[in-house]
């Protein structure tokens, strides 16, 4: 009875194991290829927040 | 108070850590927003749920975006800046001019939303509360005057329905 339990379980923790690696798989390629088509466009322009008003601010803490 | 009364209590919200998040909110939105001062502001997000079908895994992903939110209750504007949780930058803010939108209102299903239509092609849906702990996700911030004052100047100036 334990036996058949523990297989059932571990029957079920490589199916989600696997899954997750397939998932991760799929997404990467996604990535890639998005990367590909979109590879020309400029990338978002990101204002930083000023170096000064960090280092204060982690003083104070 | 006692063990259990801590333990029922909740958590606890750090307002150093707060205030300090608030100032670095005002820091991100003046450096990129014009007259930045005359804005209130609060902390605000979107959420983009996209749908996946991986043959035999499928389910939903969710994009958290990170916004400040400036209001200006005499020009009826909403301004709308990008941002990530811990505040080290920010994205060019866009304007959101009453006179100028198609269309806003508060959604009510399925989450407690703002919604600003541009025009009929596009839409923002902002999210806001009080208070939100979790900081990976999140700018930590305690806002809860500023929310009321937003959503009071959403539903009585900026709505259209």
């Amino acid at each position: 009875m334990l036996k058949e339990i523990g297989g059932i379980f571990v029957f079920l923790l490589v199916i989600v194991i696997f899954g997750n690696i397939w998932f991760h798989f799929i997404e990467s390629i996604l990535q890639k290829i998005k990367k590909i088509i979109h590879r020309h466009e400029k990338p978002p322009v990101w204002h930083p927040l000023p170096k000064e008003d960090t280092q204060q601010d982690e003083k104070d803490a | 108070m006692g063990f259990f009364g801590k333990l029922f209590k909740g958590p606890e919200i750090d307002m150093e850590k707060s205030n300090a998040n608030a100032k670095k909110m005002r820091q991100l939105f003046n450096q990129v927003v014009e007259n930045g001062d005359t804005y209130q502001l609060i902390f605000g997000y979107t959420e983009d749920v996209a749908w996946f079908n991986y043959g035999f895994v499928h389910g939903s992903k969710t994009q958290i975006g990170n916004l400040i939110v400036g209001w200006n209750e005499e020009t009826k504007t909403i301004v709308v800046v990008p941002t990530v949780p811990d505040l080290s930058g920010c994205g060019d803010p866009v304007y959101y001019r009453h006179s100028e939108i198609l269309k806003a209102y508060r959604n009510k299903y399925p989450t407690d939303a703002f919604i600003i239509y541009p025009d009929k092609k596009a839409y923002i849906g902002i999210n806001a509360y009080d208070w939100l702990e979790d900081e990976k996700l999140y700018v930590y911030v305690s806002q809860e005057k500023e929310l009321a004052a937003f959503t009071e100047f959403f539903m009585n100036q900026y709505a259209t329905k």
